[in-house]
C-alpha cells in the first residue's frame, strides 16, 4: 500500500513537472506596431527567412557572419502619403564601424529607402537580408539595429512629417559560435529557449530516480 | 542744351527707379530666403542624393528655388503690368529674357559671409578653439532683366533695358548654426576633444579606482559601466558649453541627479525634462467647464479624469435625466451655500444665478444634482421587447386534392334545368399537424396543418319534354324531376404559415426553439403565440375556410407577454456598455498645444474618439453572449442584444451630431469674433493658429542656459560688424543611458552602448625586473572602453535672431535641427536624408599600482563588460 502511495506521489510530481515544461515553451509575443497620426509601423527579425520575431527583441544572439533577415511593414491610414525608411546602427557612420552588411535589400545600412506615395491602408512590406560581418569591431557586444519610418505629407511647399523610430534588436554578436540549428532559433528569443532546453532536463532526472526507487523498491 | 538737361534728368529719374527697384527687391529676396532658410535649417540635407556632389549645395539649391520661385511670383505681380513707376517712368521685369518665365536659379549666386566667432570659454586640447572663424551668413546675388519705358512713349523698343544685380545678406544666422553643430559633431569623433576629455577622465577615473581596489581590495569591478555612462554625459556637457556656450539644462539637471544616484546607491526612473516639457502638460481640457452629470458616472474612475471631449456625458443622457443641478456660491465671508435648482423650474438659470450675486454671492461651481431614468429610452426598450416577442402568421387553404362529383338519378329527364349552389353537407377531418418538433421551425414554415375531407351536395332540375297533338293541336308537356348531386372534395389543407418572428426581416439572427419555452432561462419565448393564432384567427375563422379558395388569409401579428424582468435586465446591459464607453478616452497627443486651432482640434478629437468608438462596437453589443452561429439562445437574449445595439447605434449617432453642432459653434463664435475685431479673412486666423504656433511656442519657451558668443565681420569694408550670438541648446534623449531603454508603445530604442574590457584580467600585469625589496616594479592594467551612441533629436537655436517674422509671437528664432529625417522636393524625389548626431570613440584608461598590496583589475568575474550586462 506505502508502495504504490509513493508511486503515485512519484507520478504526480512528474506530470506536473513535465506540464511545467510544456506551459514554459516559447511563445513568440506579438507587439504593437507603432503609430503616428498618419499610419503605423512594424518590423520583425528573422533567421531564416519565415519564422519572424516582432520588434523590438531585447537579446538576440548571432554569430560573425551569420546572416538574418528584417521586415518592415508600412501601413499608412490616410491618403497620399509618402513613405520612406531609414535603416541604422545607431553610433555609426563609417562601414568599419558597422557590424552589419546588406545582402540584398532596397538600401544599405545607415542609408534610406523611398517608398513613395501610397493611399489609406495600402501597405508596403521591405524586407532586407543582411549578415553579421565576418570580424565586426564590436564582436562580443550588444548592438542594437534600428528603423526609423517615415510619414510625409505635402502641404503647399513644405512636408509634414511624422517619423517612428525603434529598434528593430539589440543584437549580441558572438565570436567564434556557429549555430547549426537555425530553425530553433528563429520561432523562438533566445532567452526563452534556455529556459526550455534546461527544463527539459528536469524530467529526464526524475524519471531516472523513479526508475533507481523501482529497482530499490524490488530489491 | 534744353535736350541734355532734359537728358541728365531723365537719366537720374531713371536711377532713381532702378534704385527703388533694387531695396524692393532685395526685401524679397531677403525675406525668401530667411524663410527657406528657417525651414532649411529645421530639415537640413546632411547626406545628399546622388544629384548632388555634397550636402551643402543640395541646400544651397533648395534656398535658390525657393528665392527664385517667390521673386518670380513677385515679379509677375508688381513688375509686368506698369505697376511700378517713378514720375514718368515705368519699369516691368523682361519675362522674355527668362526662360520658362522664371528667374533661372543659375541667376542666383550665394556666397558665404565668414565672421570670426570668439567664445566666452576655452579650454585649449579638450574643447574648441576659442577663437574660429566661421561662415555665418550667405549673401545672395540675383540679376534680374529689366526694362524701363516711357508713360508717353509709344515705341516698341523700350528706353532702357538693363539685368538689375540685386545683393542682399539674408539676415539669419543658419550657416554659423549649420558650420556649429558640424564641428561639435566632429569634436565627438575620432580623436577630437570628446576622445581627449573621455580619456582623460576614464584614466582618472580608473587610476584612483585602481588604487582603492590595490589598498582594499574594492570596489571589485574597477571601471563601472554606471560610471562610463555619467562620464559620458559630463562629457558631452562639457563640450556643449566649449562648443556653444551653453547647455542642455535638462542633461545639467538628469546629470546632477544621475551623480547623486550612483553615488547614494539609489535609482532614478523619472528623469526629468525642462526644454522638452512634457506635452500632457499643457493638456488644455474644455471638459474643465462642464460636469457630467450621470448618476452611475460617479462612481466611474475615467469619468473623474477630465478631457477634451467627454463621451460620458453624451452616453449617460441616453439613460438618465438631469432634473436638478448643486450650484454652489460663496460671499466675502467665505461662507459657502449649496443652491439646488430644479431643471423643470420656470426661472432661468442664469435668473437663479444673478439674484444670488445680487445679493453679493459669487458662482463657486456647479455639481451635478439628482437624475431619473430617461423615460423615452425606457420606452425605447420596452418597444423593442415587444416587437421582439411577435410572431406573424397567415392561413393557407389549398385545394388540390381530387374532387369527385356524383349526380342524382334523372333517367327519363334529359334536359338539364340547373343546379343550386353547392351546400356543405359533410366535413371530415382527416388529419391535424400540430406544432412541428424544435429545431424546424423558421420563417415560412408550417406550423399547424388540417387536411379535410368535405361533402357537398346540391339540387339538380332535370325536366324531359313530351309532345301529343290533340284536335290537330300540338300539347307539349314538361315533366320536371329534382335529384342531388353529390360533390366528395378531398385533401382539402388549411395550414398555418409562419411568415415572421422577432423581426427577423428587420434584425436578422434566428432563435433556438424560438416556439418553445425556454425554462432555464426563465423565458417564454413565443410559445403562446401558435396556439393564440389559432384560438383568436384561425378558429373564428375556419367555417369561412371551407368555402374559400386556394389563397392566403387572415395574415395577423400575434404578440407574446413581454418577461417582465427584461426591462431591469436590459437596462443593466446599458449601463454596462455605458461603463464600457466611459473608458474612451481622446489620444494625449490630441490636445490644445498639439493643435491650437480649436476646429481641427475639435475635428480630431472627435474622429479619434469616433474610430475608437467603432473599433469597440463589436465589444459593446457583445453578440457572443446571446448567440451562437448567429442563432440566438432565446427570445429574450435576442432581445437585450437588440437594445444593446440600439444603444450603441443611438450613441454614434449622437457623436456625430454633436461634432458636427460643436464644429459648427465654434466656426461661428470664431467668425463672430473675428468679425467684431473687423478681420474680413478668415485664412489669417487659421494661418496664426497652425500646427506650427506650437514649434513656435515651444521656441519661444526655450531657456536660454548660455552665455553669448561674440561675432566679428572680419574684412576691411564692414569694420565694425560685431554682433553677440546667444544660443539655446536642446536634445532628446537629455540623458542618454546605456541602461534604460526608450519605449514608445511596444518598441523600444537604445540611444548608448558602453563597453569595458578588462584587458589584462583580474590581476593585472606585473612589470619586473623583482626589486631587492618588491617582488616587482608596479601592478599594470589597462581597459579598453567603446563608447558609441547617438540623439534623437539635436537642435541649436538662435535666441537672439529677430528676423523670422511670426504672426503672434512678433518674431521666431531660427534652429538647425539633426534628426532622421527624409528630406523631398515638391514633386517627392528625394533630395537626401538628415540624420541623427552619433558619436563614437574607443579608448585606453589604465591603472598602475605599486606591488604588494592587491593586484589590479576587475575582480567580479566579468571581464567585458557590455551595457552593465557580462558579454
Amino acid at each position: 500500500m506505502l508502495l504504490k502511495f509513493r508511486l503515485l506521489i512519484k507520478l504526480i510530481l512528474l506530470i506536473s513537472i513535465m506540464s511545467l515544461n510544456v506551459f514554459t515553451q516559447p511563445i513568440s509575443i506579438q507587439a504593437q506596431p507603432s503609430q503616428c497620426t498618419f499610419g503605423e509601423i512594424d518590423a520583425w527579425i528573422s533567421i531564416n527567412g519565415k519564422n519572424w520575431l516582432n520588434t523590438t527583441i531585447s537579446e538576440l544572439s548571432l554569430s560573425c557572419g551569420q546572416s538574418f533577415f528584417v521586415k518592415a511593414k508600412m501601413s499608412p491610414s490616410v491618403d497620399d502619403i509618402w513613405l520612406a525608411l531609414y535603416l541604422f546602427e545607431p553610433g555609426t557612420t563609417s562601414t568599419n564601424q558597422e557590424s552589419f552588411t546588406v545582402i540584398d535589400g532596397p538600401c544599405q545600412l545607415n542609408d534610406g529607402v523611398d517608398l513613395g506615395k501610397t493611399y489609406a491602408f495600402e501597405n508596403k512590406t521591405v524586407i532586407w537580408k543582411m549578415k553579421v560581418k565576418d570580424d565586426p569591431v564590436w564582436k562580443n557586444g550588444i548592438t542594437p539595429l534600428s528603423l526609423t519610418g517615415f510619414f510625409q505629407k505635402q502641404k503647399d511647399d513644405e512636408w509634414i512629417t511624422e517619423d517612428i523610430s525603434f529598434s528593430i534588436a539589440a543584437i549580441h554578436i558572438l565570436e567564434n559560435e556557429t549555430i547549426s540549428d537555425t530553425s530553433s532559433l528563429d520561432s523562438e528569443p533566445h532567452n526563452l529557449r534556455f529556459i526550455s532546453s534546461n527544463l527539459i532536463i528536469l524530467p529526464i532526472i526524475l524519471l531516472v530516480l523513479l526508475g533507481l526507487g523501482f529497482i530499490k523498491q524490488k530489491k | 542744351m534744353n535736350n541734355e538737361v532734359q537728358h541728365g534728368m531723365n537719366q537720374q529719374q531713371i536711377e532713381t527707379l532702378l534704385a527703388k527697384t533694387r531695396i524692393d527687391l532685395t526685401q524679397i529676396i531677403n525675406q525668401a530666403g530667411i524663410n527657406a532658410l528657417q525651414y532649411i535649417g529645421s530639415h537640413p540635407v546632411i547626406i545628399p542624393s546622388e544629384d548632388f556632389d555634397s550636402a551643402e549645395s543640395c541646400n544651397q539649391q533648395r534656398l535658390k528655388n525657393k528665392i527664385s520661385s517667390v521673386l518670380t511670383n513677385y515679379l509677375k505681380c508688381n513688375y509686368e503690368s506698369d505697376e511700378f513707376t517713378q514720375n514718368e517712368f515705368i519699369i516691368n521685369a523682361d519675362f522674355t529674357k527668362l526662360s520658362d518665365n522664371r528667374i533661372p536659379t543659375q541667376s542666383i549666386s550665394i556666397r558665404p559671409i565668414v565672421m570670426k566667432l570668439k567664445r566666452p570659454l576655452s579650454i585649449p586640447f579638450f574643447g574648441p578653439e576659442q577663437e574660429q572663424l566661421l561662415p555665418v551668413y550667405y549673401q545672395v546675388t540675383v540679376n534680374i532683366p529689366l526694362i524701363i519705358n516711357s508713360k508717353n512713349a509709344h515705341e516698341t523698343e523700350p528706353l532702357h533695358s538693363t539685368d538689375l544685380t540685386v545683393t542682399t545678406v539674408l539676415t539669419t544666422r543658419y550657416l554659423g548654426l549649420q558650420h556649429l553643430i558640424s564641428s561639435f559633431n566632429e569634436s565627438l569623433r575620432n580623436l577630437g576633444p570628446f576622445w581627449r576629455t573621455m580619456t582623460l577622465l576614464t584614466n582618472v577615473y580608473s587610476m584612483a579606482r585602481g588604487y582603492r581596489h590595490y589598498q582594499k581590495g574594492l570596489p571589485q569591478n574597477i571601471v563601472d559601466n554606471n560610471h562610463l555612462e555619467l562620464i559620458t554625459n559630463l562629457v558631452l556637457l562639457f563640450e556643449e558649453a566649449l562648443t556653444f556656450g551653453g547647455i542642455n539644462p535638462s542633461l545639467l539637471i538628469d546629470a546632477v541627479k544621475q551623480t547623486k544616484s550612483v553615488f547614494s546607491g539609489e535609482n532614478i526612473n523619472n528623469i526629468s525634462s525642462v526644454n522638452s516639457l512634457t506635452k500632457s502638460d499643457w493638456m488644455v481640457s474644455f471638459s474643465d467647464l462642464k460636469e457630467s452629470f450621470a448618476e452611475e458616472s460617479s462612481t466611474d474612475e475615467q469619468n473623474s479624469k477630465q478631457q477634451l471631449v467627454n463621451i460620458t456625458d453624451i452616453a449617460s443622457s441616453i439613460l438618465w435625466d438631469q432634473t436638478s443641478i448643486q450650484l454652489e456660491f460663496i460671499n466675502e465671508n467665505e461662507e459657502s451655500k449649496i443652491v439646488t435648482y430644479q431643471i423643470d423650474s420656470s426661472k432661468s438659470l442664469e435668473d437663479t444665478v444673478k439674484e444670488y450675486q445680487d445679493n453679493n454671492w459669487v458662482l463657486k461651481g456647479s455639481f451635478k444634482g439628482e437624475s431619473v431614468q430617461n423615460q423615452s429610452t425606457i420606452q425605447n426598450i420596452n418597444s423593442i421587447a415587444e416587437s421582439m416577442y411577435t410572431a406573424s402568421f397567415s392561413t393557407e387553404v389549398n385545394r388540390k386534392g381530387p374532387c369527385s362529383i356524383y349526380e342524382g338519378e334523372h333517367n327519363g329527364f334529359p334536359i338539364d334545368n340547373g343546379s343550386s349552389s353547392w351546400v356543405i353537407s359533410n366535413i371530415t377531418r382527416m388529419s391535424q399537424q400540430t406544432i412541428p418538433e424544435k429545431g424546424t421551425i423558421s420563417p415560412g414554415t408550417i406550423v399547424f396543418e388540417e387536411v379535410y375531407t368535405i361533402e357537398w351536395t346540391r339540387s339538380h332540375h332535370w325536366s324531359n319534354k313530351t309532345s301529343e297533338v290533340i284536335e290537330n293541336e300540338t300539347v307539349i308537356q314538361w315533366d320536371q324531376i329534382i335529384v342531388t348531386d353529390q360533390k366528395k372534395e378531398q385533401n382539402v389543407t388549411f395550414s398555418i404559415k409562419v411568415i415572421d418572428y422577432a423581426e427577423m426581416n428587420y434584425f436578422p439572427g434566428d432563435i433556438l426553439d424560438v416556439f418553445y419555452e425556454n425554462i432555464s432561462a426563465d423565458d417564454s419565448n413565443l410559445e403562446t403565440t401558435i396556439p393564440s393564432y389559432i384560438s383568436t384567427v384561425y378558429e373564428p375563422h375556419k367555417q369561412e375556410l371551407f368555402i374559400q379558395d386556394t389563397g392566403t388569409y387572415y395574415q395577423s401579428k400575434i404578440s407574446e407577454t413581454v418577461p417582465e424582468w427584461i426591462t431591469q435586465h436590459a437596462v443593466n446591459a446599458l449601463i454596462e456598455i455605458y461603463h464600457q464607453v466611459s473608458r474612451i478616452t481622446v489620444d494625449e497627443k490630441i490636445n490644445a498645444m498639439n493643435y491650437p486651432n480649436p476646429t481641427e482640434l475639435l475635428t480630431l478629437a472627435f474622429e479619434d474618439m469616433l474610430q475608437q468608438f467603432e473599433t469597440n462596437k463589436t465589444k459593446f453589443e457583445q453578440k457572443t453572449s446571446y448567440a451562437k452561429n448567429d442563432v440566438f439562445y432565446c427570445t429574450s437574449d435576442k432581445t437585450i442584444y437588440a437594445i444593446r445595439c440600439w444603444y450603441v447605434s443611438f450613441l454614434h449617432q449622437q457623436l456625430q451630431l454633436l461634432s458636427s453642432d460643436l464644429q459648427t459653434d465654434v466656426d461661428d463664435a470664431i467668425n463672430d469674433a473675428l468679425e467684431t475685431a473687423d478681420v474680413d479673412d478668415k485664412a489669417v486666423f487659421d494661418e496664426a493658429m497652425n500646427d506650427n504656433l506650437v514649434s513656435s511656442f515651444q521656441h519661444q519657451l526655450s531657456i536660454p542656459f548660455s552665455t553669448s558668443m561674440k561675432l566679428k565681420r572680419m574684412d576691411a569694408e564692414t569694420k565694425g560688424w560685431n554682433e553677440s550670438l546667444l544660443l539655446s541648446v536642446d536634445h532628446q534623449p537629455a540623458y542618454i543611458s546605456c541602461f534604460q531603454q526608450e519605449t514608445i508603445d511596444d518598441k523600444q530604442e537604445y540611444f548608448l552602448g558602453i563597453r569595458n574590457t578588462c584587458l589584462l584580467g583580474p590581476s593585472g600585469l606585473p612589470i619586473l625586473p623583482i626589486t631587492p625589496t618588491t617582488p616587482w616594479l608596479v601592478t599594470l592594467n589597462t581597459w579598453l572602453i567603446q563608447i558609441r551612441g547617438g540623439y534623437a533629436v539635436f537642435s541649436i537655436r538662435d535666441m537672439n535672431d529677430e528676423t523670422v517674422f511670426h504672426p503672434l509671437f512678433c518674431h521666431e528664432p531660427i534652429d538647425f535641427t539633426r534628426k532622421n529625417e527624409v528630406i523631398r522636393a515638391n514633386d517627392g524625389t528625394i533630395l537626401g536624408w538628415n540624420t541623427r548626431l552619433t558619436f563614437a570613440v574607443d579608448t585606453i584608461s589604465c591603472s598602475l599600482v605599486p606591488s604588494w598590496g592587491c593586484m589590479v583589475g576587475d575582480t567580479d568575474g566579468v571581464l567585458s563588460e557590455h551595457h552593465g550586462k557580462e558579454v
